[in-house]
Order: structure tokens, then sequence, then C-alpha cells
């Protein structure tokens, strides 16, 4: 009983203490998240679970609806006034821990870098990372929920933010697959 | 021991207890080059009578008690440890929870909320920049449906004058300038 009551405070500390992720894309984020040369972004699973509780007769919000049912939040940091844009991309791409994500896309434009991962349990896509790296532009975007890959390109098109467009490279390159197969 | 343990687990309670949209509402209401506005909750209730919509008064009913505050012209006397502190006390679960956060060099936008199956007892906004300053909060109890309501019908409207539809606004854009 005494053992109790000696633990009981540090257990109430411990309630009342903030748990945040603690990986290495989480401390990334922090890292630069009150730097002003950054903008970010974060909408809460909070606010598109309301947001998917409003249902009106527009097919386009229906369908945007469908799509942000089951996200848990989006994350974004990005830069578009920088000149160091490829070396915070280097060191973003060193930070993901490649034995939990995998790799979905890679594309390179001229000195335009996107890839893109995703963590998965089983058949369901739990996290989406989109990293974008340019002289003059970075990106990370950070997707989590039960994630749909073929509806997550709508939200490129709904979202606007700088460097979501990238999302829609998913569907064509699923597209090119499709095509590739049908030749084969 | 007992006491002393009790005195302990009380100081830890207290400690927790964060300022609220209404702390900061109170504390700089006063300062000079606020505008502060205190909406009573029936006023927007009576407010309803003079309105067309059927749908456009059900959601106004639906208000209650209106808080603004608004520093402009390079007034802007709001301490960011004040804003800090109120972000946290979101964050620590405090009755609000985080909406939507973005913030682009000096300028922050955050928007919190408190819901419960389907109805919206508390929103509050607020936009920090270097000169100026809003908080809006706004206390009812506003259904998903009533909103529902009034933006099918503008969209219903929209679409009889011009045979477009309007542009839904869309909920999670940022509202910072393009570079």
């Amino acid at each position: 009983m005494k053992k109790m009551f000696f633990l009981l405070p540090f257990l109430i500390l411990a309630a009342f203490t903030l748990h945040a992720q603690n990986d290495a894309i989480t401390r990334f984020f922090d890292k630069y998240v009150n730097n002003e040369a950054f903008t970010v972004v974060y909408v809460s699973p909070k606010m598109f679970q309301m947001a998917a509780k409003i249902e009106t007769s527009d097919p386009e919000w229906n369908k945007f609806r469908d799509v942000v049912k089951d996200l848990g939040g989006l994350r974004v940091l990005l830069a578009d006034d920088i000149t160091n844009g490829v070396e915070l991309y280097k060191e973003a791409s060193e930070k993901i821990p490649i034995g939990e994500y995998t790799e979905l896309l890679s594309v390179r434009d001229g000195k335009e870098n996107v890839r893109i991962w995703t963590r998965d349990s089983g058949d369901i896509i739990n996290e989406l990372l989109l990293l974008v790296g340019a002289p003059n532009e970075f990106v990370l975007l950070s997707f989590t929920g039960k994630i749909d890959l073929n509806k997550i390109s709508t939200l490129a098109k709904t979202l606007d933010i700088d460097g979501v467009q990238h999302l829609e490279k998913i569907n064509k390159k699923k597209d090119k697959k499709i095509n590739d197969k049908e030749e084969d | 021991m007992k006491p002393i343990l009790f005195c302990l687990i009380t100081f830890f309670f207290c400690t927790n207890i964060a300022a609220q949209d209404g702390a900061l509402f109170w504390k700089y209401k006063d300062y000079d080059g606020a505008m502060a506005f205190r909406i009573p909750g029936f006023l927007p209730k009576i407010s309803s009578i003079f309105v067309k919509g059927k749908e456009e008064r059900r959601l106004l009913r639906r208000v209650g008690k209106v808080r603004i505050l608004v520093f402009q012209d390079n007034q802007n006397p709001i301490k960011d440890t004040d804003l800090k502190r109120f972000s946290r006390s979101v964050s620590n679960g405090k009755g609000l929870e985080d909406l939507i956060f973005v913030r682009e060099g000096k300028t922050h936008v955050h928007v919190m909320g408190k819901e419960n199956h389907g109805i919206i007892k508390k929103l509050v906004v607020f936009v920090s920049e270097e000169e100026t300053f809003a908080l809006v909060s706004v206390k009812g109890r506003l259904k998903f449906k009533d909103i529902q309501a009034v933006i099918d019908k503008e969209t219903k409207r929209a679409l009889k004058k011009g045979g477009k539809k309007p542009k839904i606004p869309m909920v999670i854009k940022p509202p910072v300038d393009r570079m």
C-alpha cells in the first residue's frame, strides 16, 4: 500500500507528459519546425474526421470525403526560397529508416528529385512519405492513416499546397505499368 | 506522509492548468490598440430573426457566445510565450483539439475546436503576424447537418444563377500567399 502511494505521483506525471512519436522523420520535422525559412502545415486527424462528416450533393466533395475519412493526419514541411534544397533532401533521405519504409516511386528530372515511400502493415498503408529536393525547393510531406493509393492522388488536386502535385505521379506510374503489361 | 503526497499530487494538477483562449482574450483586451468584442449567446439567436434563409437561420441559432480580439496597424503586443503556452495547452488536451496549424515565416494560423458526436461546441481561430493579431472564439452547438444544408443551398442557388457549380472552399487550403 505504501509503495502504491509512493508510485502514484510518478504515474500521474507520466500520464500528463506528451509522448511525441520518437521516430527519425518526426525528429527531422521538429528540427526545422521553428525555422522561419520553412513553411509548416499540420492537419490533424480530427480535422479530417470532421471534414468527412460533412455530406453535400457535390460529387467532387464526396470524392474528397471518401479519401480523407480514413486519413490520420498530414504534416508538410516546405521551403521554396532556399539555396540548399539538395542538401536538405539528402539529409532527409538518410533519416528514412529503410527497413520500415518501402520506396514506391523515384523520379529525377534534371536537378529535381522526387521520392515517395510507404509504410504498411499487411495490406494497409499506414504512412506515405513524399520527399522533393531541388536547389531552390524542399518538400517533406507525411500522410498517416489508412491510405488508399488509388484515391490519394485525388487529394493532390484538392490540396492547394506546393509539392502535393507530385502525388499524381503515383497514378501515372500505375498507368504506365498497366500499359507496359498490355504491350507485353 | 499521506498529506505530503496529497499536496504533491494537487500541486502537479494545478501546474498543468494552462492558458486557454479566454485567458488570452482577458489578458490583452484592454491593451492599447485592441479591438475586443464579446457577443453574448442570446444575440445571434435574436439576430437570426432578420435572416431570410431557413438554413442560415437554423445555423445562426446554434451559435452561442462569440469573442473577438484584433490588433492591427503594427500594434500586436501578444508575446510569443503566451502563444506557445496557448498552443501547448491545446496539445495537452485541455478541451480544445488541434485542427489545422500553418506557419509561414512569422505568420501563424491556428484553428482549434471541440467536437463531440457531430456537434461542434467550440471553434477557435487565431492568426498572428508580426504586426497584426486576430483571435475569434465561437461557442455553440453547430451541427454538421446544418452546415451541410447551407452549403447545399448555396450550391443550388449558384447553379440556378450561372449554371456553374461554385467552387467549394477547400477545407485544407493554407491561407498563406504563394511565394
